[in-house]
């Protein structure tokens, strides 16, 4: 929680300090769908939005925040809220016709509730950190619109939380130690740019 | 007599927009747009559909592109027994357009959110499940404030509860709509 308090302030801070910013250009805001897949949960679908803010023009910045479902082996939901950032870089000088390819890291909360489907009083939740690495394409569809779709692997560093069953049923677990299980996430953005004109 | 004046009139009424198709419509590259309309949908895994009452806000930035806000309300199920007894629906995306004064084709993607609820699941979660629509459209300007539109939509998603739903569904969209 206290967490989720401190990156909503700098959320706030960061994103009302880039509005007025005298460089227009250099800030974007866009919504995106994530899909979630290859962990141990199952797959599932996103909602979002984020943020960029260009600090060179090799170098940019994502501040995402998502709300991802998932679907956990037919058995329980697990929901996911993700508020982090990643740096972007730009390996070549030029666009390729309309792509932008590059390389993007960064870091995020994650908070995660699993509930029983078949009992949604039985759940559990937990607040945690976790790291994020990958690769990426804007898709220029005008000098301030583009696509980007980004695909990365989020490593969870916290105990992760599973079912268990026993004699009366299925309940929430955490797992024993960290495993560094994460999903690999693949996102598609879009998103405007604010030109000074 | 005053039956046929009657159809007379409806028909001059009916068919007056047509008459203005012809005149250059003077649409700006920047302009917004919206309509109200009804839009039934189908379901691909199971024989069900839904009429919604469907509203959309669209602005464009430039020619090509437009960023466009959507909203579906459940008006009702054709099943006796609906798997939902609500489903709304919330969207938000881009679409790029292939326009002339008079036609405009247009594709796009949105990110979504959806609530789904059903009264017999006594379920305690909010049912909410983020959702993607990949939508196309035609629109037909046929006049400064008036357009005619046809648009098709996919939606993806799923719905995670006591009864595991799939909720990936056609919809259609037709009507009168207006330039802002």
């Amino acid at each position: 929680m206290r967490y989720s308090v401190i990156f909503f302030v700098f959320f706030i801070i960061f994103g009302n300090w880039a509005q007025h910013s005298t460089n227009l250009n250099r800030f974007s805001l866009g919504v995106r769908s994530t899909f979630s897949a290859f962990s141990d949960d199952g797959t599932g679908l996103g909602t979002g939005g984020q943020f960029r803010l260009r600090f060179t023009p090799r170098v940019n910045s994502d501040w995402f925040a998502d709300y991802i479902v998932v679907n956990h082996q037919s058995i329980a939901k697990s929901e996911y809220l993700h508020i982090g950032w990643s740096v972007l870089f730009y390996p070549m000088n030029q666009q390729i016709g309309r792509f932008q390819p590059y390389v993007l890291a960064g870091h995020c909360f994650d908070y995660n509730k699993l509930s029983i489907n078949s009992q949604p009083e039985i759940y559990g939740d937990r607040w945690g950190s976790a790291v994020q690495a990958g690769l990426g394409t804007h898709f220029l569809l005008s000098p301030q619109v583009d696509l980007s779709l980004t695909s990365q692997y989020m490593v969870h560093l916290t105990k992760e939380l599973t079912t268990a069953y026993s004699s009366t049923g299925y309940t929430i677990v955490e797992k024993s130690g960290n495993s560094f299980e994460g999903h690999l996430l693949t996102t598609i953005s879009i998103n405007y740019r604010f030109i000074k004109k | 007599m005053k039956e046929q004046t009657k159809l007379g009139w409806i028909c001059a009424l009916l068919f007056l927009p047509f008459a203005t198709i012809h005149a250059q419509a003077t649409i700006s590259n920047t302009h917004a747009s919206a309509f109200l309309t009804f839009a039934p949908n189908y379901f691909f895994q199971k024989n069900e559909s839904n009429f919604f009452l469907h509203g959309q806000l669209n602005l464009f930035t430039e020619q090509r592109i437009s960023f466009s806000g959507d909203a579906f309300y459940d008006l009702g199920s054709t099943s006796a027994y609906p798997t939902f007894n609500n489903q709304h629906q919330l969207f938000f995306g881009v679409n790029y357009h292939w326009r002339t004064s008079i036609h405009d084709l247009y594709l796009g993607i949105q990110p979504g959110i959806g609530l789904y609820r059903n009264d017999q699941a006594l379920e305690s979660r909010i049912p909410l499940a983020p959702l993607v629509s990949l939508q196309g459209g035609y629109r037909i300007y046929i006049s400064p404030h008036f357009h005619f539109f046809f648009e098709g939509r996919f939606i993806g998603g799923q719905v995670i509860s006591k009864n595991m739903q799939a909720i990936s569904n056609l919809r259609f969209s037709a009507g009168l709509g207006f330039q802002l």
